[in-house]
Protein backbone atom coordinates (compact mmCIF):
# COMPACT_ATOMS: atom_id res chain seq x y z
CA UNK A 1 0.00 0.00 0.00
CA UNK A 2 1.12 3.25 -0.68
CA UNK A 3 3.17 5.17 2.10
CA UNK A 4 2.12 8.28 1.86
CA UNK A 5 -2.36 7.14 1.65
CA UNK A 6 -1.16 5.13 4.59
CA UNK A 7 0.25 8.59 6.59
CA UNK A 8 -2.94 10.16 5.40
CA UNK A 9 -4.68 7.62 6.82
CA UNK A 10 -3.00 7.14 10.21
CA UNK A 11 -2.78 11.05 10.69
CA UNK A 12 -6.73 11.55 9.94
CA UNK A 13 -7.05 8.58 12.52
CA UNK A 14 -5.19 10.56 15.00
CA UNK A 15 -6.76 13.41 14.94
CA UNK A 16 -9.77 12.17 15.09
CA UNK A 17 -8.84 10.79 18.36
CA UNK A 18 -7.40 13.54 19.41
CA UNK A 19 -10.32 15.31 19.48
CA UNK A 20 -12.08 12.51 20.98
CA UNK A 21 -9.77 12.71 23.95
CA UNK A 22 -9.89 16.57 23.81
CA UNK A 23 -13.24 16.16 24.39
CA UNK A 24 -13.29 14.33 27.14
CA UNK A 25 -10.55 16.39 29.30
CA UNK A 26 -13.16 19.25 28.56
CA UNK A 27 -15.84 16.92 29.78
CA UNK A 28 -14.19 15.67 32.88
CA UNK A 29 -14.00 18.88 35.17
CA UNK A 30 -17.38 18.93 35.06
CA UNK A 31 -17.78 15.69 36.24
CA UNK A 32 -15.40 16.06 39.26
CA UNK A 33 -17.12 19.34 40.62
CA UNK A 34 -20.26 17.25 39.98
CA UNK A 35 -19.50 14.61 41.83
CA UNK A 36 -17.18 16.54 44.48
CA UNK A 37 -20.37 18.75 45.41
CA UNK A 38 -22.18 15.60 45.23
CA UNK A 39 -20.07 14.44 47.57
CA UNK A 40 -19.45 16.92 49.92
CA UNK A 41 -22.99 18.32 50.22
CA UNK A 42 -25.40 16.13 50.01
CA UNK A 43 -24.52 14.35 53.12
CA UNK A 44 -25.41 18.22 55.06
CA UNK A 45 -28.72 18.05 53.38
CA UNK A 46 -31.88 17.68 55.79
CA UNK A 47 -34.99 19.21 56.08
CA UNK A 48 -34.07 21.25 58.82
CA UNK A 49 -31.10 22.89 56.98
CA UNK A 50 -34.16 24.48 54.91
CA UNK A 51 -36.27 25.04 57.70
CA UNK A 52 -34.71 26.38 60.22
CA UNK A 53 -33.08 29.08 61.39
CA UNK A 54 -29.02 28.77 62.56
CA UNK A 55 -28.79 27.98 65.83
CA UNK A 56 -26.82 30.12 68.11
CA UNK A 57 -24.73 26.78 69.87
CA UNK A 58 -24.27 25.24 66.31
CA UNK A 59 -20.91 24.29 67.24
CA UNK A 60 -18.50 24.12 70.03
CA UNK A 61 -16.89 27.45 68.77
CA UNK A 62 -20.06 28.94 67.89
CA UNK A 63 -20.63 28.22 71.84
CA UNK A 64 -17.59 29.20 72.91
CA UNK A 65 -17.48 32.67 71.24
CA UNK A 66 -21.34 33.40 73.03
CA UNK A 67 -20.23 35.84 75.64
CA UNK A 68 -21.95 34.25 79.17
CA UNK A 69 -23.24 37.75 80.21
CA UNK A 70 -25.48 38.45 77.26
CA UNK A 71 -28.93 38.93 78.22
CA UNK A 72 -30.34 36.45 75.88
CA UNK A 73 -27.80 33.64 76.49
CA UNK B 1 -29.16 50.77 21.94
CA UNK B 2 -25.64 50.83 21.21
CA UNK B 3 -25.37 54.62 21.75
CA UNK B 4 -26.77 53.55 25.18
CA UNK B 5 -24.17 51.26 25.70
CA UNK B 6 -21.75 53.32 24.71
CA UNK B 7 -22.96 56.15 27.38
CA UNK B 8 -23.05 54.06 30.02
CA UNK B 9 -19.24 52.63 29.50
CA UNK B 10 -18.11 56.46 28.77
CA UNK B 11 -20.02 56.90 32.16
CA UNK B 12 -18.41 54.30 33.57
CA UNK B 13 -14.60 55.38 32.54
CA UNK B 14 -15.22 58.98 33.71
CA UNK B 15 -16.36 57.54 36.95
CA UNK B 16 -13.19 55.33 37.30
CA UNK B 17 -10.67 58.27 36.05
CA UNK B 18 -12.35 60.75 38.66
CA UNK B 19 -11.90 58.54 41.43
CA UNK B 20 -8.65 57.05 40.67
CA UNK B 21 -6.90 60.54 40.53
CA UNK B 22 -5.51 60.79 43.31
CA UNK B 23 -3.83 58.01 42.10
CA UNK B 24 -3.10 59.23 38.69
CA UNK B 25 -1.93 62.61 40.26
CA UNK B 26 0.43 60.98 42.00
CA UNK B 27 1.77 58.36 40.27
CA UNK B 28 0.90 58.80 36.93
CA UNK B 29 2.19 56.30 34.12
CA UNK B 30 4.57 55.02 36.19
CA UNK B 31 2.01 53.44 38.45
CA UNK B 32 2.06 50.45 35.64
CA UNK B 33 5.72 49.76 36.15
CA UNK B 34 6.06 50.11 40.00
CA UNK B 35 6.34 46.74 41.85
CA UNK B 36 5.96 47.98 45.06
CA UNK B 37 2.77 47.68 46.78
CA UNK B 38 2.64 49.52 50.64
CA UNK B 39 -0.27 50.85 51.86
CA UNK B 40 1.09 51.93 55.06
CA UNK B 41 3.91 53.77 53.11
CA UNK B 42 1.33 55.18 50.27
CA UNK B 43 3.33 53.74 47.72
CA UNK B 44 1.81 51.93 45.17
CA UNK B 45 2.74 50.21 42.10
CA UNK B 46 0.60 47.86 39.36
CA UNK B 47 2.75 45.90 38.02
CA UNK B 48 2.63 42.53 40.10
CA UNK B 49 -0.67 42.53 39.25
CA UNK B 50 -0.81 42.74 35.99
CA UNK B 51 2.31 40.11 35.55
CA UNK B 52 -0.10 37.51 37.37
CA UNK B 53 -3.26 38.62 35.01
CA UNK B 54 -1.58 38.09 32.27
CA UNK B 55 0.78 34.95 33.03
CA UNK B 56 -2.49 33.32 34.67
CA UNK B 57 -4.34 34.31 31.69
CA UNK B 58 -1.78 32.96 29.09
CA UNK B 59 -0.95 29.68 31.24
CA UNK B 60 -5.35 29.29 30.82
CA UNK B 61 -5.50 30.22 26.96
CA UNK B 62 -2.11 28.09 26.53
CA UNK B 63 -4.38 24.89 27.73
CA UNK B 64 -7.29 26.07 26.65
CA UNK B 65 -6.79 26.45 22.89
CA UNK B 66 -6.07 23.52 21.51
CA UNK B 67 -8.70 21.54 23.79
CA UNK B 68 -10.83 24.09 22.75
CA UNK B 69 -10.66 23.81 19.15
CA UNK B 70 -10.56 20.13 19.65
CA UNK B 71 -13.83 20.13 21.51
CA UNK B 72 -15.55 22.47 18.46
CA UNK B 73 -13.69 20.02 15.57
CA UNK B 74 -15.16 16.85 17.20
CA UNK B 75 -18.47 18.42 17.29
CA UNK B 76 -18.89 20.60 14.12
CA UNK B 77 -17.34 17.36 12.25
CA UNK B 78 -16.96 14.55 13.62
CA UNK B 79 -20.34 14.36 16.20
CA UNK B 80 -23.13 12.38 14.91
CA UNK B 81 -26.25 14.43 15.23
CA UNK B 82 -27.62 12.76 18.07
CA UNK B 83 -24.87 13.18 20.18
CA UNK B 84 -23.80 16.74 19.43
CA UNK B 85 -26.82 18.58 21.09
CA UNK B 86 -25.62 16.68 24.31
CA UNK B 87 -22.39 17.28 24.26
CA UNK B 88 -22.87 20.57 23.19
CA UNK B 89 -25.21 20.62 26.31
CA UNK B 90 -22.67 19.52 28.82
CA UNK B 91 -19.91 21.83 27.12
CA UNK B 92 -22.06 25.09 28.21
CA UNK B 93 -23.52 23.66 31.69
CA UNK B 94 -19.40 24.13 32.82
CA UNK B 95 -20.00 27.96 31.85
CA UNK B 96 -23.14 28.01 33.69
CA UNK B 97 -21.23 26.76 37.42
CA UNK B 98 -20.77 30.00 39.44
CA UNK B 99 -17.07 30.59 39.84
CA UNK B 100 -17.32 30.34 43.73
CA UNK B 101 -18.25 27.04 43.21
CA UNK B 102 -14.93 26.96 40.63
CA UNK B 103 -13.08 28.25 43.97
CA UNK B 104 -13.94 25.89 46.10
CA UNK B 105 -13.25 22.80 43.94
CA UNK B 106 -9.56 24.47 43.24
CA UNK B 107 -9.30 24.47 46.79
CA UNK B 108 -10.52 21.29 48.36
CA UNK B 109 -9.10 19.30 44.99
CA UNK B 110 -7.28 20.65 42.39
CA UNK B 111 -4.65 22.70 44.81
CA UNK B 112 -3.72 19.35 46.59
CA UNK B 113 -3.75 17.51 43.65
CA UNK B 114 -1.34 20.07 41.98
CA UNK B 115 0.64 19.71 45.50
CA UNK B 116 1.09 16.15 45.66
CA UNK B 117 1.04 15.26 41.95
CA UNK B 118 0.98 17.61 39.24
CA UNK B 119 4.24 19.73 40.72
CA UNK B 120 6.46 17.27 41.76
CA UNK B 121 5.80 15.63 38.42
CA UNK B 122 6.63 19.02 36.40
CA UNK B 123 9.90 19.50 38.64
CA UNK B 124 11.12 15.88 38.11
CA UNK B 125 10.83 16.17 34.57
CA UNK B 126 10.91 20.15 33.88
CA UNK B 127 12.58 21.34 36.88
CA UNK B 128 15.84 22.47 35.04
CA UNK B 129 13.79 25.67 33.39
CA UNK B 130 12.75 28.52 36.06
CA UNK B 131 9.24 28.04 35.28
CA UNK B 132 9.24 25.21 37.40
CA UNK B 133 11.52 26.12 40.39
CA UNK B 134 10.43 26.29 43.89
CA UNK B 135 8.15 24.38 46.65
CA UNK B 136 5.24 22.76 45.14
CA UNK B 137 2.57 24.80 47.34
CA UNK B 138 -0.20 24.26 45.40
CA UNK B 139 -1.64 27.77 45.43
CA UNK B 140 0.02 29.68 42.73
CA UNK B 141 -0.06 30.50 39.04
CA UNK B 142 -0.57 27.14 37.63
CA UNK B 143 -3.33 26.27 39.68
CA UNK B 144 -5.11 29.81 38.89
CA UNK B 145 -4.03 28.89 35.38
CA UNK B 146 -5.79 25.45 35.42
CA UNK B 147 -9.29 27.00 37.08
CA UNK B 148 -8.72 29.58 34.18
CA UNK B 149 -8.89 26.91 31.60
CA UNK B 150 -11.89 25.13 32.51
CA UNK B 151 -13.70 28.37 32.48
CA UNK B 152 -12.86 29.82 29.63
CA UNK B 153 -13.36 26.18 27.17
CA UNK B 154 -17.17 26.56 26.88
CA UNK B 155 -16.42 29.94 25.68
CA UNK B 156 -13.89 28.91 23.10
CA UNK B 157 -16.37 25.76 22.25
CA UNK B 158 -19.54 27.52 21.69
CA UNK B 159 -18.24 30.12 19.14
CA UNK B 160 -15.73 28.08 17.38
CA UNK B 161 -18.60 25.13 16.98
CA UNK B 162 -20.73 28.15 15.71
CA UNK B 163 -18.27 29.49 13.09
CA UNK B 164 -17.31 26.25 12.00
CA UNK B 165 -20.83 25.18 11.48
CA UNK B 166 -21.41 28.51 9.66
CA UNK B 167 -18.88 27.08 6.43
CA UNK B 168 -20.88 26.42 4.17
CA UNK B 169 -21.45 22.84 3.09
CA UNK B 170 -19.80 22.91 -0.75
CA UNK B 171 -16.72 23.19 0.97
CA UNK B 172 -16.37 20.57 2.79
CA UNK B 173 -18.05 18.45 -0.26
CA UNK B 174 -15.09 19.92 -2.58
CA UNK B 175 -12.46 18.76 -0.39
CA UNK B 176 -14.08 15.16 0.05
CA UNK B 177 -14.66 14.93 -3.57
CA UNK B 178 -10.82 15.37 -4.00
CA UNK B 179 -10.35 12.46 -1.56
CA UNK B 180 -9.28 14.74 1.10
CA UNK B 181 -9.63 12.78 4.60
CA UNK B 182 -11.56 14.19 7.21
CA UNK B 183 -8.97 15.73 8.75
CA UNK B 184 -7.35 17.29 5.63
CA UNK B 185 -10.86 18.66 5.35
CA UNK B 186 -10.86 20.59 8.26
CA UNK B 187 -7.32 21.58 8.25
CA UNK B 188 -7.94 23.01 4.35
CA UNK B 189 -11.15 23.39 3.88
CA UNK B 190 -12.81 24.43 7.25
CA UNK B 191 -10.20 26.15 9.97
CA UNK B 192 -9.60 28.65 7.31
CA UNK B 193 -12.65 29.83 6.55
CA UNK B 194 -13.48 29.77 10.23
CA UNK B 195 -10.18 31.62 11.00
CA UNK B 196 -11.30 35.06 12.00
CA UNK B 197 -14.34 33.88 14.11
CA UNK B 198 -11.73 31.67 16.08
CA UNK B 199 -9.73 34.28 16.56
CA UNK B 200 -12.83 36.06 18.16
CA UNK B 201 -13.29 33.24 20.60
CA UNK B 202 -10.05 33.11 21.45
CA UNK B 203 -10.59 36.70 22.17
CA UNK B 204 -13.43 35.91 23.88
CA UNK B 205 -11.68 33.72 26.04
CA UNK B 206 -8.98 35.40 26.71
CA UNK B 207 -11.35 38.73 27.81
CA UNK B 208 -12.90 36.51 30.46
CA UNK B 209 -10.06 35.29 31.66
CA UNK B 210 -8.05 38.46 32.17
CA UNK B 211 -11.70 39.42 34.08
CA UNK B 212 -11.95 36.38 36.18
CA UNK B 213 -12.32 37.30 39.92
CA UNK B 214 -13.59 34.89 42.51
CA UNK B 215 -12.05 31.47 41.92
CA UNK B 216 -8.94 33.20 41.10
CA UNK B 217 -8.61 34.87 43.57
CA UNK B 218 -9.42 31.77 45.94
CA UNK B 219 -6.41 29.31 44.44
CA UNK B 220 -3.46 31.84 42.92
CA UNK B 221 -2.08 32.84 46.70
CA UNK B 222 -2.31 36.40 46.90
CA UNK B 223 1.22 37.67 46.99
CA UNK B 224 2.14 40.52 45.31
CA UNK B 225 5.07 39.32 43.46
CA UNK B 226 6.83 38.68 40.00
CA UNK B 227 8.19 35.23 40.10
CA UNK B 228 9.24 33.21 37.30
CA UNK B 229 8.06 30.03 38.36
CA UNK B 230 4.62 28.97 37.83
CA UNK B 231 4.32 27.18 41.19
CA UNK B 232 4.30 30.39 42.96
CA UNK B 233 2.18 32.66 44.65
CA UNK B 234 1.10 35.69 42.57
CA UNK B 235 -1.72 38.24 42.41
CA UNK B 236 -3.83 39.29 40.02
CA UNK B 237 -5.83 42.50 39.10
CA UNK B 238 -9.29 41.48 39.93
CA UNK B 239 -7.92 39.70 42.73
CA UNK B 240 -6.17 42.74 44.62
CA UNK B 241 -9.71 44.90 43.74
CA UNK B 242 -11.71 41.73 45.75
CA UNK B 243 -9.66 41.53 48.34
CA UNK B 244 -8.67 45.13 49.30
CA UNK B 245 -11.66 47.34 48.26
CA UNK B 246 -13.26 46.81 51.42
CA UNK B 247 -10.34 47.82 54.23
CA UNK B 248 -8.80 50.86 51.75
CA UNK B 249 -8.69 53.47 53.71
CA UNK B 250 -7.80 57.23 52.52
CA UNK B 251 -8.33 58.85 48.98
CA UNK B 252 -4.74 57.66 47.83
CA UNK B 253 -5.32 54.15 48.92
CA UNK B 254 -8.53 54.15 47.15
CA UNK B 255 -7.45 55.68 44.20
CA UNK B 256 -4.86 52.93 43.46
CA UNK B 257 -7.10 50.06 43.60
CA UNK B 258 -9.29 51.76 41.01
CA UNK B 259 -6.80 52.91 38.83
CA UNK B 260 -5.95 49.44 39.24
CA UNK B 261 -9.64 48.89 37.92
CA UNK B 262 -9.27 51.33 35.31
CA UNK B 263 -6.54 49.38 33.38
CA UNK B 264 -8.39 46.54 33.97
CA UNK B 265 -11.48 47.95 31.69
CA UNK B 266 -9.11 49.48 29.51
CA UNK B 267 -7.47 46.07 28.95
CA UNK B 268 -10.62 44.16 28.80
CA UNK B 269 -12.61 46.75 26.32
CA UNK B 270 -10.01 46.13 23.84
CA UNK B 271 -9.88 42.67 23.81
CA UNK B 272 -13.54 42.96 23.66
CA UNK B 273 -13.59 45.19 20.74
CA UNK B 274 -10.52 43.02 18.59
CA UNK B 275 -12.90 39.78 19.60
CA UNK B 276 -16.06 41.51 18.19
CA UNK B 277 -14.42 42.91 14.82
CA UNK B 278 -12.80 39.52 14.13
CA UNK B 279 -15.95 37.88 14.64
CA UNK B 280 -17.72 40.87 12.29
CA UNK B 281 -15.13 39.82 9.87
CA UNK B 282 -15.64 36.33 9.33
CA UNK B 283 -19.57 37.10 9.95
CA UNK B 284 -19.47 39.48 6.90
CA UNK B 285 -18.49 36.38 3.87
CA UNK B 286 -16.09 34.67 2.75
CA UNK B 287 -13.41 36.78 2.51
CA UNK B 288 -11.07 34.05 3.97
CA UNK B 289 -10.85 31.52 1.06
CA UNK B 290 -7.26 32.31 -0.36
CA UNK B 291 -6.01 28.95 0.05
Amino acid sequence: MDLAYLRRRWTNRAMIVASLVCTLAVLAPLFFILSFLAHTGLGALNLDFFTRLPGRRASPAAAWRTPSWEPWS
Amino acid sequence: MAGAVLVIMGAMLIALTSSAWPAIRRFGLAFVITSTWDPVAGEFGALPFVYGTIVSSFIALSLAIPLGLGVAIFLSELTPGWLRAPIGFLVELLAAIPSVVYGLWGIFVLVPWVRASLAPSLKATLGFLPLFEGPPLGIGMLTAGLILAVMVVPFIVAVSTEVMGAVPRSQREAALSLGATIWETTRTAVLPYARSGIMGALFLALARALGETMAVTMVIGNVPQMRSSFLAPAYTIAAVIANEFTEATGDLYLGALIYVALILFLVTVAVNILARLLVARVASGPALIRE
